[in-house]
């Protein structure tokens, strides 16, 4: 288990990363989420030791200079092209390789995996993001570690690609190891993450499974429509029901389905539509950082 | 750290611009050794007359020109991990910031150090086609092989270290490189008008006085002491660089 506590980090006036707690656990891939500017990135660098701050993170209980070799551990990719755009991918690896102290032959094989080997002797410098990509998912498991720590991974895959991450990322959680990744592809995440962390301005919003996070959000419910509205508002007022009007409609937020139904069914209030809605990442996510945004867009476009 | 001297090494060997600069170092040598110095000559020298002292005033010149480009090489060295923030793999692949400074430092001294005594050898040689193109013959030599080609190397090593520090206090090339080649020898100059003949104390200078350079008059120091000063610059320096590198965040 990845154990971040406390994490913090301060740049002049600005506080980019405030108390920031998490657990990431094995076996699971857990979504970093939050609006751009929300200090996702600061906070993986500060988990990594990279940038320096109040707070630590412990993976199995270490930190992570107190483990031989960290290469073994945790792989990173935090910056799509963090390499050096003359020397080859084949080199880039073996360079991390040799930090690693993994074998050479490991490099060929990620570079297969990553389905590389054909540009393997080519210089990355005039890769495309997606190509990048794939080259620093090959840094990050070329040590076979056990935790994978990904900022936007997905950026710049072409279909095909995001895919192939998706279904990467989901097995290599299921052998035991912990994938911590952030993205703006809330679809993609909703698809692979089996837990979210949500960050906005710096803090700590929502640390859960992805179900409590869809099921907690306010989209979420029981959908019904009936011809006599009032009556149903009445009836659903007594039971202190949570709802709100909606699409002609009323969701209702505390009561399971069947209860509405006898509820409707004894009062005599005709039913039109009852439906379980549930509600999207992307709605959940809206309305947890609604306020949390850095950077807003407020113009429209006229057609 | 076996581990990481290993990756540091690769990384030096394994992008164009080492090999780039290594190769026009080896043509300015070339040029300098063979047609300036071994063909031409000075002046209408007779060639059993050539110049016993030729090596001892040969190879601290080639120390000269190698020590900036081995400078060069070291600085692209260093600069590149934050510039393509390969940092970011070279920190998390240890379990210590120290450890990889270290071995980042004992790469680069190995390399400028292996670069000298090739490039003096490149020079030797393209000295000896010179002379041998002409028709002359090698005077008897009078020289000492291990004092003389230890000035040099320990000047080229020094020089280029010294560059690696800027590197690693700037984190930019251009600051750095214009530091190493004209902010601190401007620096120098100025304080010289203040500092008179205690100028010899000064970092670049007291490094000058390594090679015995001919700048250096009356009350220069020795070059030992000239070196054990100019490694307590060094020492200090690359102190100072240490901590930075870990307490700075590592972009």
């Amino acid at each position: 288990m990845i154990k971040a506590e406390h994490l913090s980090k301060r740049y002049r006036k600005k506080q980019a990363v405030d108390d920031v707690s998490f657990e990431v656990a094995t076996g699971k891939v857990t979504g970093f989420l939050g609006p751009n500017g929300a200090g996702k990135s600061t906070a993986m660098r500060l988990m990594l030791g990279l940038d320096n701050g109040p707070g630590r993170t412990t993976f199995d209980g270490k930190r992570l200079h107190k483990f031989a070799n960290p290469a073994h551990v945790v792989g990173v990719l935090l910056e799509a092209k963090a390499f050096h755009p003359t020397r080859t991918a084949r080199n880039h690896l073996r360079v991390l390789a040799a930090a690693g102290g993994v074998s050479e032959k490991r490099v060929d094989d990620v570079l297969e995996l990553v389905g590389l080997t054909e540009v393997a002797k080519k210089r990355p410098g005039k890769f495309s993001l997606g190509m990048s990509q794939r080259l620093g998912i090959a840094a990050a498991i070329l040590g076979n570690p056990k935790y994978l720590v990904l900022d936007e991974p997905a950026n710049g895959l072409d279909p095909e690609g995001i895919a192939w991450l998706r279904e990467f990322l989901k097995s290599y959680a299921d052998k035991g190891n912990a994938v911590f990744v952030s993205s703006h592809l809330l679809s993609e995440m909703a698809q692979m993450a089996d837990d979210v962390v949500v960050i906005g301005k710096g803090k700590l919003i929502a640390s859960t499974s992805m179900d409590s996070l869809v099921s907690g959000s306010g989209h979420a419910g029981v959908f019904v429509r009936t011809s006599a509205e009032s009556k149903l508002e009445r009836v659903l007022k007594q039971q202190k029901a949570l709802y709100k009007k909606l699409n002609g409609g009323f969701t209702v937020q505390n009561m399971k389905i069947d209860d509405i139904g006898k509820l409707a069914y004894e009062s005599g209030v005709p039913i039109l539509e009852l439906t379980k809605h549930t509600a999207t990442l992307e709605e959940a996510f809206l309305e947890l950082t609604a306020g949390a945004q850095e950077y807003q867009g407020k113009g429209k476009v006229n057609a | 750290m076996r581990n990481s001297l290993k990756s540091e090494f690769l990384k030096l060997a394994t992008v164009r611009s080492t090999y780039v600069l290594a190769l026009i170092a080896a043509i300015i040598t070339t040029f300098f050794a063979l047609y300036v110095e071994g063909y031409k000559g000075e002046g209408e020298m007779a060639t059993s007359a050539l110049s016993k002292d030729a090596f001892t005033e040969l190879i601290p010149n080639v120390g000269n020109i190698t020590a900036s480009f081995a400078a060069v090489v070291l600085i692209l060295f260093f600069v590149h991990e934050y510039r393509y923030n390969t940092i970011m793999h070279t920190l998390t692949a240890t379990n210590s910031r120290t450890k990889a400074l270290a071995a980042k430092l004992l790469a680069a001294a190995a390399y400028s150090a292996v670069f000298a005594l090739l490039m003096i050898g490149v020079g030797l040689l393209m000295y000896l086609l010179g002379v041998s193109l002409r028709g002359g013959t090698l005077a008897p030599q009078v020289f000492s092989p291990l004092a003389t080609i230890g000035k040099s190397v320990f000047y080229t090593v020094g020089y280029s270290l010294l560059g690696a520090l800027f590197a690693v206090l700037t984190r930019n090339l251009a600051a750095a490189i214009v530091l190493l080649l004209f902010g601190l020898g401007t620096v120098e100059a100025l304080l010289g008008l203040l500092l008179k003949h205690n100028n010899i104390y000064l970092p670049l200078t007291t490094l000058h006085q390594v090679l015995g350079s001919a700048r250096i008059e009356d009350g220069a120091m020795t070059p030992l002491r000239a070196a054990a000063l100019f490694a307590v610059y060094l020492i200090v320096g690359w102190a100072i660089g240490w901590y930075l590198f870990l307490k700075r965040d590592a972009n």
